[in-house]
């Protein structure tokens, strides 16, 4: 959908596109002819209303056709105005107004191009429902994987890449009093500003140029987030990887990308223009593999050069990314793999980080009781949007920060974390294992139903055994003695906690300095 | 078992195991009383006598699923075909039950889905999408309509001009 968009820019020429750099939002002029439609004067369809404060976005009500944009409204719109008021998906739909959107729209996930194309022309409610555009990114992903060509909207890019040709623009197609929440907030997500206020709050510990033991003792070990400023500084990527430079240096390489894989240039191509939802998202675990030279512009830092799961050589799980993505791309709520830590090291752009430790389940997120499955179903603009006000006062509130161009976040194992790339962003992460959570790991690696919670590797079930004995191989004995020293830890506190409780108020209050 | 009690007041016993089946129903028994019935406010009781039967025959499907052999290792590769041959045949039985299922009249069709919706059976859920998708396929919109009650609301000149959008649909 291309109701708002900005002009397209390159990585390093102007202002880049994103949510922080808009003030004002300039419509660009698709080649395609734009018809205008008269402002609606009703107060009800009007975008300003504020019933719910929620809708005090910074998004206009487009005035205009495109090829996919149509005025939906949602049901409140419906359900606040007079009642005289028909909408127009019911009585479009026939016997399946009765369905509501989200299964209607399971329904038409089902159909190849051909029958959901046939299935728009029935009427104009059902037109609507066709054009969700969601239905037609999985259509051009599995027709035409990572080669197609993006240009404007996912339907619109099926169309050009099935016949040759852009797809024609119905002149005179008049659609009003239609009202679907399930759509209307897919658009809203896919085309509004991020919230200035969802920016405010900054609390995460930053520190710039700490020793690697003083990153152990406050970090590390008591597994705390943080924002490390400073350490990749040397890195030749910050000043090498402009798009023109990974465009030459990875030419021919393709990238995963969502399901698929893709050059370079493809994706630019889709990211400078898409608008939606959930965005694809280059995120690839091979990358050094297949352009080496990306491997050579960037060095871990010190602070986690202890890398234990490099005992296995070849077959260690995946490990380090390169990730790349448009405005609005980003991952939602998640535990990394094999219960490792991970550090995140932006080279270009800025990315939104939400962490919730790993005993606190962020609102919105319902984890199967085995840990197995995680289920999201919010976008991370609509987790914004629903559940973040309510989170900001509990007591156990989330750490938050925004990570900029060479800045490096530590997440520590466990967490829950969200990220969302405010603006065209490049970034290199890595998982790993150190002394201060192999235990976890080998914890995490041993349990019954590892066939479906190991991730990054195809030998989940014997993963555990294979890492256990080439740790016994390389470090002897160092397990043990981590076990040793974790009983003597718990120990430890156990006492500090019951010479805690001899002190009560009956004896006045007295506490031993252990 | 476990009492469910449909919106014209029919009630029907399910076994807990099979009860479990719904996401809905699992979250329910957690929290009530196992005395009292559970209410399904949106289903009547033939619907929920035809959600019951699915989940039943689930159920039972279940626990007739031939074991998959994983090891592969060279004395075990007879078993390891006869084992795939038979998953194979269960999973026919089963396909051709839920075909013979889905078999009902259009309303009992949207009732079905919105009572597996609510009830959150995945499966279900699944074959009842999976059905009235198989009536829009490889058919006209004419037929489309006729099906669903649709009421054509273009103007002609719309349509005209709309249908000529999608020509490279309508031609092949």
């Amino acid at each position: 959908m291309k109701g708002l968009a900005l002009a397209a820019t390159s990585l390093s020429t102007q202002m880049p596109r994103g949510f922080l750099a808009v003030t004002k939002l300039k419509l660009t002029k698709p080649k395609m002819k734009m018809k205008k439609k008269k402002k609606p004067k009703t107060p009800e369809s009007s975008q300003e209303q504020d019933q719910d404060s929620n809708f005090a976005f910074n998004l206009k009500q487009t005035t205009s056709f495109s090829l996919t944009h149509f005025p939906i409204q949602p049901l409140g719109n419906l359900l606040l105005g007079p009642t005289s008021k028909t909408n127009l998906r019911d009585t479009g739909l026939g016997a399946l107004y009765c369905l509501p959107d989200d299964l209607l729209h399971d329904i038409l996930s089902l159909l190849d191009a051909t029958d959901l194309a046939v299935f728009s022309t029935a009427s104009k409610s059902t037109y609507v429902f066709s054009s969700h555009d969601p239905l037609w990114r999985s259509l051009v992903l599995s027709k035409f994987e990572g080669q197609f060509s993006f240009v404007h909207s996912w339907k619109y890019t099926y169309v050009n890449s099935l016949t040759g040709k852009p797809p024609l623009v119905p002149k005179s197609l008049k659609i009003t009093n239609f009202y679907s929440d399930y759509l209307f907030q897919s658009y809203l997500c896919a085309n509004m500003e991020f919230k200035p206020e969802w920016l405010k709050r900054d609390n995460i510990q930053r520190r710039r140029g700490i020793s690697v033991e003083e990153f152990i003792s406050c970090f590390e070990e008591p597994n705390k987030p943080v924002l490390l400023e400073g350490c990749i500084d040397t890195w030749p990527a910050l000043k090498k990887w402009t798009r023109g430079y990974l465009l030459e240096t990875c030419s021919g390489t393709e990238f995963a990308v969502g399901p698929v894989k893709m050059p370079l240039e493809r994706y630019f191509q889709y990211s400078d223009l898409v608008q939606e939802e959930r965005p694809l998202y280059l995120f690839d675990p091979k990358f050094t593999d297949e352009v080496t030279q990306l491997g050579l512009d960037y060095d871990v830092p010190d602070y986690f050069r202890e890398d234990l799961f490099s005992v296995l050589g070849q077959d260690r799980p995946d490990y380090r990314w390169i990730i790349m993505g448009p405005a609005g791309s980003g991952s939602s709520f998640h535990v990394d793999p094999n219960s490792t830590s991970a550090w995140n090291a932006v080279i270009k752009g800025s990315k939104k980080w939400i962490l919730f430790p790993p005993e606190v389940v962020p609102p919105g997120v319902h984890p199967s009781p085995d840990g197995a499955e995680v289920a999201c179903p919010v976008s991370i603009m609509e987790w914004f949007m629903n559940f973040y006000g309510s989170c900001r006062d509990w007591e156990k509130r989330p750490v938050e920060c925004v990570c900029r161009e060479g800045e490096v976040i530590f997440v520590p194992n466990g967490w829950w974390h969200l990220v969302i790339n405010l603006e065209e962003s490049i970034a290199i992460t890595q998982n790993y294992v150190s002394r201060r959570n192999l235990l976890n790991v080998l914890d995490f690696l041993n349990k019954p139903n590892a066939s479906v919670l190991v991730s990054g590797t195809n030998d989940r079930v014997n993963l555990h055994d294979k890492f256990k004995n080439a740790i016994d191989v390389k470090y002897p004995g160092l397990i043990n003695l981590l076990k040793l020293e974790a009983q003597e830890k718990a120990a430890k506190q156990k006492k500090l906690t019951f010479w805690e409780s001899a002190a009560d108020s009956s004896t006045g209050g007295f506490k031993f300095a252990l | 078992m476990v009492l469910l009690r449909s919106i014209d007041e029919i009630t029907v016993e399910v076994a807990e195991t099979v009860a479990l089946k719904s996401n809905m129903l699992k979250h329910a028994l957690e929290e009530s009383n196992p005395e009292q019935f559970i209410p399904l406010p949106n289903i009547t009781g033939e619907v929920m006598f035809k959600i019951v039967d699915y989940m039943t025959k689930q159920t039972e499907f279940e626990s007739k699923k031939p074991q998959e052999i994983v090891e592969k290792s060279p004395e075990l590769e007879g078993d390891v075909a006869k084992a795939k041959e038979a998953l194979k045949a269960w999973e026919q039985t089963v396909a051709t039950w839920e075909v013979a299922y889905m078999d009902v009249s259009m309303n009992m069709l949207y009732d079905l889905f919105l009572g597996a919706n609510f009830m959150d059976l995945q499966g279900l859920l699944s074959l009842c999408a999976e059905k009235i998708a198989s009536l829009i396929k490889g058919k006209t919109v004419k037929e489309i309509r006729k099906t669903f009650n649709i009421v054509n609301d273009f103007t002609p000149e719309e349509e005209a001009d709309y249908v000529k959008k999608y020509e490279w649909a309508f031609t092949d």
